[in-house]
């Protein structure tokens, strides 16, 4: 199978069960037919704690396959591309106030945060991720983090 | 009209007047900045043939935390949890939302059959099944074979 030798490395997810993710081209190309001012952005609540910040995203609705999160440097990017939602026609909606199948937002690390060891975890419609301090300044060139 | 009487939104109690003077500006308002707060939870409404669907996303949150009540002609949506010990001395760098207390209300039509509705919690939102009493044809579109 070729398209298997094509699944790129961060494309995996953990042992359990094999859910495919989205690449990272064709997320971009998915993201790029969206008018920029439909997307609506998550709320996001962070907290510190003691050895570590936790961050709350709010994004009802969805599943864990279709959050991607990658940390540049000290950028954070969460992005989600809900495919399979299904639209429901414009003007049945007599209220619309949200709507979660697409949307990317980056968000700044604390300095001294270890974006390596961060972890995410995808719970009754909140993205929870955990970022682990650190006593240094630790940079990462880009890191795919999975949620579980 | 359905849509006045199903869109009761109490913190938006700035008239519609207000939409017409101040065009360029009251885009502010609408995307929430000002006068929604952290705590109220967003709502959609989908009318369709046989029901009207309300989703509420209000994520974090346990089924059993929400009450749902429907009196004379309002739907009245609220929760109040007790916040953990964690929670209340928390550290907040950031805070956009919280929705661990709210109420919210909705004036429902009169074709709602009060009796049947059904609620479910899922994913972080809150989908409840009003069935219509009867049937409406939204689809006005007649449709003309040709010969």
């Amino acid at each position: 199978m070729k398209k298997q030798a094509e699944v790129r490395n961060d494309s995996l997810v953990y042992p359990g069960s094999y859910v495919p993710l989205m690449d990272d081209a064709l997320a971009s190309k998915k993201m790029r037919g969206i008018i920029p001012e439909k997307i609506s952005f998550p709320l996001v609540n962070i907290i510190e704690l003691n050895d570590s910040y936790k961050m709350e995203v709010a994004i009802p609705g969805t599943r864990r396959e279709y959050i991607r999160i990658s940390v540049d440097n000290d950028i954070i990017t969460i992005s989600l591309v809900d495919e399979d939602s299904k639209h429901p026609i414009k003007n049945s909606f007599l209220m619309h106030e949200f709507e979660y199948t697409c949307f990317k937002t980056q968000i700044k690390l604390p300095e001294f945060a270890d974006p390596e060891f961060i972890s995410a975890e995808y719970k009754t419609g909140i993205l929870y991720m955990y970022i682990p301090k650190s006593s240094e300044k630790i940079t990462v060139q880009h890191k795919r983090i999975i949620v579980y | 009209m359905e849509t006045s009487t199903l869109v009761n939104r109490k913190e938006n109690l700035a008239p519609s007047l207000f939409n017409d003077f101040f065009k360029p500006w009251d885009e502010w308002f609408d995307n929430g900045v000002w006068l929604k707060s952290i705590n109220t939870p967003s709502v959609n409404i989908i009318e369709s043939n046989n029901h009207f669907t309300v989703t509420l996303a209000a994520p974090g949150l346990k089924k059993n935390d929400f009450k749902i009540e429907v009196e004379g002609n309002i739907l009245t949506v609220s929760s109040e949890t007790e916040k953990e010990e964690e929670e209340k001395d928390a550290n907040y760098t950031r805070k956009e939302y919280s929705y661990s207390a709210f109420s919210r209300s909705l004036s429902l039509p009169d074709d709602v059959n009060k009796d049947k509705v059904e609620a479910t919690y899922q994913d972080g939102i809150l989908k409840i099944e009003l069935p219509r009493l009867h049937e409406k044809k939204i689809d006005n579109k007649k449709y003309i074979p040709v010969k």
